[in-house]
């Protein structure tokens, strides 16, 4: 328990003139306080002065009013699932009492309660704070239930014996952001399948149309394998459109593709992106990972600055810039697989409300959280005219896939069209046009422990993802021209056909299920 | 402990008289919250529209101007209910504060009729 003040906090040393009145009644409560014992030691406390409102009687329990205040504003998103974060109120006593002096009801503030204060998020618990000497509860919370648009609310209960009241606050809007990324992490295994070369990816990065000002962000390369297409501003709305709007070319991209499909892309090349004078994002060395279902995100080396009324500066990170789900490849040739990828923008927030009410439409939450919240809206959704502009281009990506004959040794080059043997890629690595290398009907033992996609391949004796199948209707080793893959599928697609059969329809069951990334469907 | 602190009081009148006296309406010295951020929201002019219509006294909206090719003229319809601050940067952050209760237009002309954003305002009780 807090000792009980026996003045307002806060008092100042200078004496102004006129204070008999307040003096009288404090006298007179102390005293009372004496009296009465350790019911009423913090009566005096409670006391106003300076006015007649003071003539409270000694028995008066005073209300209370607790508020829940704003959101600690941060140069970056302050509040994010599971990190603490500082939420405070503040607790008043209110007289309310048909004054002795004035004849009408009124209510004003009084010195600050004794007393704690427990916060909540609906019915979820975030803390409890002592009220401090200003009338203030304050802590730092990690308990925030969910991401989204969060009503806090705070309780006040008084200490033992003091004349004060419980209460409870209105609720205040908190916005809690949820970092997870909408796609999960995407990391090749052990097994390489495949290099890639000759990647390109076209990305506006972003597109915002500033409809009143008729102007997006200006764009720059700043150097290694990027370029943009030359173009002018022109007049027209259309003019400028296009060229605000000019995507990125990042070349000569190089990577691999695991036995599971997994696909991991790095790019050489920087991308400036601005807005008006105060504010520059750069974006180094774009990175590309895509899964067997076509599931994936770009990630970049983030940097650049904020540098309005004084400069905050973004420490280089990677961090997701884009994610998608679903991409569809389709072939070029016999080795250069593209496709154009719309980019998640709808639900990709998380949580209703994590930015902007009613909206959980942006840019991956872990880039838009680092951005300072003066400007972070233009990678949302928030309900105004530009809205429609700032949901990202797709992106176009294309490369050539040179498959590996040996794919068992990790990270090595494993020669190219080799038989493979039992392991070949038609077998385990069914979800991939391009591993159509050998032995594309593998064993039995590997089959089963492939992720369903492969399966689906193997037991149809085709090595193409659904996505890619559904692109281009062949398979594997009819695309590659692989003659003796295709026999070896065959032989062993008829082996296996009862087994087979069997498991491809149970795991093209599984397949059916719900997206287990949680991202929407595009 | 409610003991001690009882007498603890009653032993300290004198200096809470004192210290009563020391204190006055006029300056308004009752005791004060710790300082609370007033900020209820920080937007780019072009959101203005998304910004909450809905203030206390006290409250206030900032709104960051960043375009280097318009000269905005920012206004308040009723500079008694929402004040204007830190209007003359480019680029800069405008403050629009809750000052009394009532309502305002606040609006950022950019002297073209593209280039306009408004906010309604109302002002609650603190």
């Amino acid at each position: 328990m807090r000792a009980a003040s026996p003045h307002p906090r806060g008092a100042a040393s200078r004496k102004p003139p006129a204070r008999a009145a307040a003096v009288t009644v404090l006298a007179t409560t102390a005293l009372l306080a004496g009296a009465l014992g350790p019911a009423a030691p913090a009566l005096a406390a409670t006391v106003p002065h300076g006015s007649a409102e003071v003539e409270i009687a000694a028995t008066d329990v005073a209300a209370t009013q607790v508020t829940v205040a704003f959101p600690v504003p941060a140069r970056q998103a302050n509040y994010l699932l599971g990190r603490a974060a500082p939420v405070s109120a503040r607790v008043t006593a209110v007289s309310a009492h048909t004054g002795d002096t004035g004849g009408s009801a009124h209510a004003a503030p009084v010195a600050a309660p004794e007393g704690k204060v427990e916060f909540f998020d609906g019915a979820v618990s975030l803390g409890v704070a002592p009220v401090d000497a200003t009338g203030t509860a304050s802590l730092e919370t990690a308990l925030w239930p969910a991401a989204g648009e969060r009503a806090i609310t705070a309780t006040f209960t008084p200490a033992p014996g003091a004349p004060v009241a419980g209460s409870t606050s209105s609720p205040q809007t908190y916005r809690v952001v949820d970092l997870a990324r909408v796609v999960p992490d995407i990391e090749l295994g052990a097994t390489r399948a495949a290099t890639i070369t000759e990647a390109q990816l076209d990305w506006t990065i972003a597109n915002i149309w500033f409809s009143n000002f008729a102007v997006g962000f200006d764009r720059e390369v700043l150097g290694g394998n990027a370029s943009l297409p030359a173009a002018e501003v022109g007049s027209t709305i259309a003019e400028k459109q296009a060229y605000y709007f000019r995507p990125f070319s990042f070349t000569a991209g190089t990577g691999t593709r695991d036995s599971a499909g997994n696909r991991v892309i790095e790019f050489s090349g920087s991308a400036r992106l601005t807005s008006g004078s105060g504010n520059r994002w750069d974006f180094v060395d774009p990175r590309l990972h895509v899964n067997a279902a076509g599931d994936g995100y770009i990630t970049a080396l983030f940097s650049g600055f904020y540098h309005i009324g004084g400069l905050q500066e973004y420490p280089e990170q990677r961090l997701t810039i884009a994610t998608f789900t679903g991409a569809e490849f389709g072939r070029e040739g016999a080795d250069r697989l593209t496709a154009d990828i719309p980019l998640n923008w709808e639900g990709q927030a998380g949580a209703m409300g994590s930015w902007a009410r009613g909206f959980d439409s942006s840019f991956p939450n872990e880039f838009v959280a680092v951005l300072n919240p003066g400007i972070s809206l233009f990678f949302t959704g928030s309900g105004v005219s530009t809205d429609a502009s700032k949901a990202p281009h797709p992106i176009r990506v294309g490369f050539t896939e040179h498959p590996l004959a040996d794919p068992g040794g990790p990270g090595g080059p494993g020669g190219t069209d080799g038989p493979g043997g039992t392991d070949g890629p038609g077998g385990t690595d069914g979800p991939d046009n391009s591993g159509g290398t050998g032995g594309t009907g593998g064993t039995g033992g590997q089959t089963s422990t492939q992720p369903s996609g492969e399966h689906r391949g193997a037991a149809a004796g085709t090595a193409n993802t659904p996505r890619e199948l559904a692109r281009t209707g062949t398979s594997t080793a009819g695309q590659h021209g692989n003659h003796r893959a295709a026999v070896a599928a065959a032989v062993v697609a008829t082996v296996m056909l009862g087994g087979g059969a069997l498991l491809a329809g149970a795991f093209a069951a599984r397949r059916r299920g719900p997206n287990p990334t949680g991202a929407t469907p595009r | 402990m409610r003991r001690r602190v009882a007498i603890t009081l009653t032993g300290a009148l004198a200096a809470a008289v004192l210290l009563a006296g020391c204190t006055s309406a006029e300056d308004g010295a009752r005791p004060q919250a710790a300082e609370v951020s007033p900020v209820v929201a920080m937007l780019p002019v072009g959101e203005l529209g998304g910004a909450p219509g809905q203030l206390a006294v006290g409250e206030e909206i900032e709104v960051v101007v960043d375009t280097p090719d318009i000269d905005w003229e920012i206004t308040s319809s009723d500079p008694a209910v929402v004040q204007l601050a830190d209007t003359d940067k480019n680029p800069g952050v405008v403050r629009l504060i809750a000052v009394a209760e009532g309502a305002a237009d606040i609006v950022f002309d950019g002297g073209d009729a593209e280039a306009r954003d408004e906010l309604h305002v109302t002002v609650g009780k603190g």
